[in-house]
């Protein structure tokens, strides 16, 4: 059965560092008239964010070289890696809210600048949200890096089967364009395996950004 | 008898969750209950019987899911949901079968890519074959989108003469997932005539308490409550539903008392929640909701109802005596438009009011595109003004929730137009008090012409709170008693019951300092009762008028709206300004207002190209080759285009026709991609060098690109795709731009754009940022 998961803006600490990451400040200091803008955009982001997510628990085991997950069966070596030894895992799909989309929309009207900002927001806030979720799944050492379709060689198109799985367009109204986007945008579906084993993996953005050929946790 | 008697007559019983039956009978996750009606039809039955036989009156036939974009053999699928639920009803006394609507799986533009009309066709399919093959009404369900049940509610009046009745899933915070709350669903569903409305799913019975007794303040027709037999959780290991039989039915029995008449369950609830429901609620009393009579409009996020508070109505989006306004009706320019939406928005109007008309447009055309893009940033309400009836209903239909109608009058074809559309698709309208006799010289000739126009919807079964009465504010200046009439007629009208409005401004025409006898106007008819009024939000006065008239008749608690109004007056960029003395450093440094004041100083001394090469460019290219190097971000550069921007707007006045621009460069984000940031970014950097941009948005077919390139001339185009899965519509949209005008040159971004990649699909350059872009277009033009 699928879970809802929801929080409220306030539970939900969006770093700072992580907006100015996606606004191209990488390491350097965000100068003060963005930094108001920020702030100014943030404020109406918690004004509209609705955060909400569904979640379940599945039985993952490999097939003849190939991963099955209840719902799916895939080739993907990437996730295979990733989910080598776990035999659960966790389906989740997550979104800001169809608001969200909305703000962005209305900002980026409005100004080009506000509309860049406030999908900066989205984005650091969607991946703080599912930072949250991973922590209410358990002890998070045993949890696998979250692991999304578009990753490595796991196709997009695996996206409705997670969210056929899940009903998250019933639950949470998340849902696929014909072109394959997640909408309302800022939402993330995901996979996250259970270990028996304690997750060495230190990296804590997972698997996304981690360009290790062999990784040797996997 | 009918359902529709049925409901009227006492407590009806609704069936449970089917899919926890079918399930523990071996339906696998993954497998689509519908397909069961074929496969497996006793099954099915048996499921209705056993429903049946617990009590319940209503039973919804398995076809939640079935729509033409999930099975191919739709009608097949029908058919036979239909008669196994017919079958199991043999035998049982007031037993109603109801085709039952799910939402379609895919989002509505303009959150996502499936049309509004299209939806409306999806169901439409659904809802012909389940009329023809015997339901008894139709169930539309779950839906957690307001737009997608606004679809599906036409798509059944429209295609059989059923009973309709309405459930939507609601979350924990009493709204939508897409943000409608209870009133502002009630007021649309009650506009679009439905037969009784409500919730199911998404949560339990105590929950849905709450928004049960929400509903019940504003619906007048009988209220659905359907809910799942708790909040799902994890018992030693199993996921089970969190309240039993037991609590179930007595918490529907507080849900009886909130004002529900039509009562059953959704997931987790077997036939044993709806025994003991039946059992538990049967003998309580029965009463229908009262008619309210309220008035009420609503966008896709709440109502606004006339006649509490003064109702502010802005009347900015209107092409009347403004030049700016025109042109971009002319140019098409939708963000011109949809800015002063959003700027009266912030002053505090509740309502906005659209009027697109100029002779040389399509108004069907633009009135659709405006309300449609309107809904897409803006929660206000709308009232649809315009005197083209099928601007009008095209405008109506696509609207997402109850509109308000700008206008009706007192003239028998102004009424045979305009009634039937409110009938059909739901709105309040604004009488105008006159008729085929013009308009009446006293307030007791305008009272009757609003009778007259009352007493004309009623043969509709349109309510008199659907009908908003303006009286008619004329110049002062040519009848010295003018104001005296209205406001007369604004008193009597209130003392009958009859909803007030006014357009205000009228009233001092050929007067000087007319805001501030508009703002005065403003105050009496207030005081006499007046119920929305059409202004200005940007007049000072007015705001200062209506701030003032609800701190003084105690509709502002401790006047903390009108001390936060009067303290929000202070130019932000005051301090900044003062320190910057040339248009090129307020451009660096990104002060907008600066850059305006600046440019139209220097327009005094200085020919307006002058400023742009000598003055603009020049500042944006410093930053530009900040950015190059890395030593300015991308926020700063956009902050310095856009003063250079408000620098423009000041020259662009001054400008000879025809000297204007550079070059006409045409942009898009591809087919199937709604991503649009990157691709704004660069038009406002391209504008900014002084480029006509022609924007044509986001999720644009390649036929669209080759048009616009075709009809503009233009040599350039910028294509953006933000994800793997859109890159093939860019390529094809080369390859089309490449067949029909093989002059055109083509530069591609987006997140997943590499220079290999745009060599792949055959651009002629890759731009990795929007610097580029104004780089490559300088090399072309």
């Amino acid at each position: 059965m699928t879970e809802i998961i929801s929080a409220k803006a306030h539970e939900i600490e969006i770093r700072q560092s992580a907006i100015e990451e996606y606004l191209g400040y990488f390491g350097a200091k965000a100068d003060p008239a963005t930094l108001d803008i920020i702030d100014e955009c943030k404020k109406e982001f918690l004004g509209c964010v609705d955060y909400k997510a569904c979640i379940c628990r599945v039985e993952c085991c490999e097939e003849n070289g190939r991963l099955c997950l209840e719902f799916m069966q895939t080739e993907s070596k990437s996730l295979a890696g990733n989910l080598r030894n776990c035999k659960t895992a966790f389906v989740l799909a997550a979104t800001t809210g169809a608001a969200v989309q909305r703000l962005i929309a209305k900002n980026a009207l409005i100004s080009p600048l506000r509309g860049m900002v406030t999908d900066a927001i989205g984005s650091a806030a969607i991946e703080a949200f599912c930072d949250y979720i991973n922590r209410s799944l358990g002890d998070t050492d045993y949890l696998r890096p979250r692991f999304s379709p578009g990753y490595g060689d796991l196709s997009l198109e695996c996206q409705q089967l997670l969210l056929d799985r899940l009903e998250a367009k019933k639950l949470i109204g998340l849902a696929l364009t014909d072109g394959g986007m997640l909408t309302p945008v800022k939402s993330v579906t995901a996979i996250v395996g259970l270990s028996e084993e304690k997750n060495k993996c230190r990296n804590p953005k997972g698997c996304m950004v981690c360009n290790r050929v062999n990784c040797p946790y996997s | 008898m009918n359902i529709l008697e049925k409901i009227r007559s006492g407590i009806t019983y609704v069936d449970g969750g089917a899919g926890t039956l079918l399930q523990s009978w071996g339906l696998e996750a993954g497998v689509s209950p519908e397909t069961w009606n074929i496969s497996d039809p006793d099954k099915i039955k048996k499921m209705h019987r056993l429903y049946l036989e617990a009590g319940a009156n209503i039973i919804t036939a398995c076809t939640f899911g079935a729509n033409r974009l999930k099975f191919d053999n739709l009608e097949e699928i029908i058919v036979a949901a239909i008669k196994n639920a017919k079958e199991a009803c043999e035998g049982f006394e007031d037993a109603y079968v109801a085709l039952d609507i799910g939402p379609t799986g895919k989002m509505l533009e303009p959150l996502g890519d499936l049309p509004f009309e299209e939806a409306v066709s999806v169901f439409a399919e659904t809802v012909k074959i389940g009329a023809k093959a015997g339901a008894d009404l139709i169930l539309i369900e779950t839906m957690n989108d307001s737009y997608e049940t606004k679809a599906a509610v036409l798509a059944a009046k429209e295609n059989c003469s059923l009973p309709v009745f309405v459930t939507n899933a609601y979350s924990d915070n009493g709204k939508l997932m897409t943000g409608a709350d209870a009133a502002a669903m009630v007021a649309m569903l009650e506009g679009l005539g439905v037969d009784a409305l409500g919730m199911n799913c998404s949560m339990g019975p105590r929950q849905m308490l709450e928004i049960a007794s929400e509903t019940a303040k504003y619906a007048s027709v009988p209220i659905i409550v359907n809910p799942n037999a708790g909040l799902p959780k994890v018992i030693d290991g199993k996921s089970v539903f969190d309240v039993d039989a037991e609590e179930f039915s007595d918490i529907m029995c507080d849900i009886v008392r909130a004002g529900a008449t039509v009562i059953g369950g959704c997931c987790g609830t077997t036939p044993e929640y709806i025994r003991k429901t039946v059992e538990k609620t049967k003998n309580l009393p029965f009463s229908l909701p009262e008619k309210k009579n309220r008035t009420l409009i609503s966008s896709y996020t709440h109502a606004v109802e006339i006649g509490q508070d003064p109702v502010i109505i802005g009347e900015r989006i209107n092409p009347t005596g403004k030049k700016l306004f025109k042109e971009a009706l002319r140019n098409n320019d939708l963000n011109y438009i949809l800015n002063e939406g959003i700027s009266q928005n912030k002053k505090g109007v509740s309502v906005l009011d659209v009027n697109v008309g100029l002779p040389e447009i399509d108004e069907k055309a633009m009135l659709t595109k405006v309300v449609t893009s309107l809904q897409s940033i803006c929660d206000l309400p709308l009232q649809i003004d315009t005197v083209d009836y099928n601007a009008m209903e095209a405008a109506m239909r696509l609207y997402n929730g109850k509109p308000l109608i700008n206008s009706v009058n007192g003239k028998s074809e102004s009424m045979a137009a305009v009634f039937p559309l409110i009938k059909k698709y739901g709105g309040c309208v604004i009488a105008v008090t006159l008729d085929e006799n013009g308009i009446p010289d006293t307030a007791s000739g305008r009272v009757e012409i609003a009778e007259k126009i009352i007493a004309e919807a009623a043969k509709y079964g349109i309510g008199k709170n659907e009908i908003i009465v303006d009286p008619l504010a004329m110049a002062v200046s040519s009848d010295m008693n003018s104001a005296n009439v209205t406001l007369e007629a604004v008193r009597i009208l209130n003392s009958k019951g009859i909803r007030t409005s006014l357009g205000v401004s009228n009233i001092s025409f050929g007067l000087p300092s007319r805001a501030d006898v508009n703002a005065v106007f403003y105050t009496m008819a207030m005081q006499c009762g007046l119920d929305c009024a059409i202004i200005n939000p940007h007049s000072e006065e007015m705001m200062k008028a209506w701030h003032g008239f609800m701190a003084l008749t105690g509709r502002d608690a401790n006047c903390c709206d009108y001390i936060e109004f009067a303290s929000d007056k202070t130019p932000k960029e005051t301090k900044a300004v003062s320190a910057v003395d040339s248009l090129g450093s307020a451009i660096v440094r990104g002060l907008g207002d600066a850059a305006n004041a600046l440019a139209c100083e220097a327009l005094k001394t200085v020919s307006p190209l002058e400023i742009i090469d000598k003055m603009i460019i020049p500042a944006l290219n410093t930053v530009g080759k900040g950015f190059e190097e890395k030593t300015v971000y991308l926020p700063q550069l956009l902050m310095s285009a856009e003063a250079a921007g408000r620098a423009f707007d000041a020259v662009k006045a001054a400008i000879p026709a025809g000297e204007s621009k550079k070059g006409k460069i045409v942009i898009a984000t591809v087919k199937g991609d709604i991503h649009d940031i990157g691709k704004n970014i660069v038009r406002t950097l391209l504008e900014n060098y002084g480029y006509d941009v022609i924007d044509l948005g986001r999720d644009v077919p390649p036929e669209a690109v080759v048009d616009a390139v075709r009809e503009s001339g233009a040599p350039l185009v910028g294509l953006s795709a933000l994800m793997t899965t859109t890159v093939p519509a860019m390529e094809e949209t080369i390859k089309l731009l490449r067949k029909e005008v093989p002059e055109c040159k083509v530069t591609v971004g987006g997140a997943v754009m590499t220079e290999e990649y745009a060599e792949m699909i055959g651009a002629d350059n890759f731009s990795p940022d929007a610097m580029n872009t104004v780089r490559y277009a300088e090399k072309i033009f």
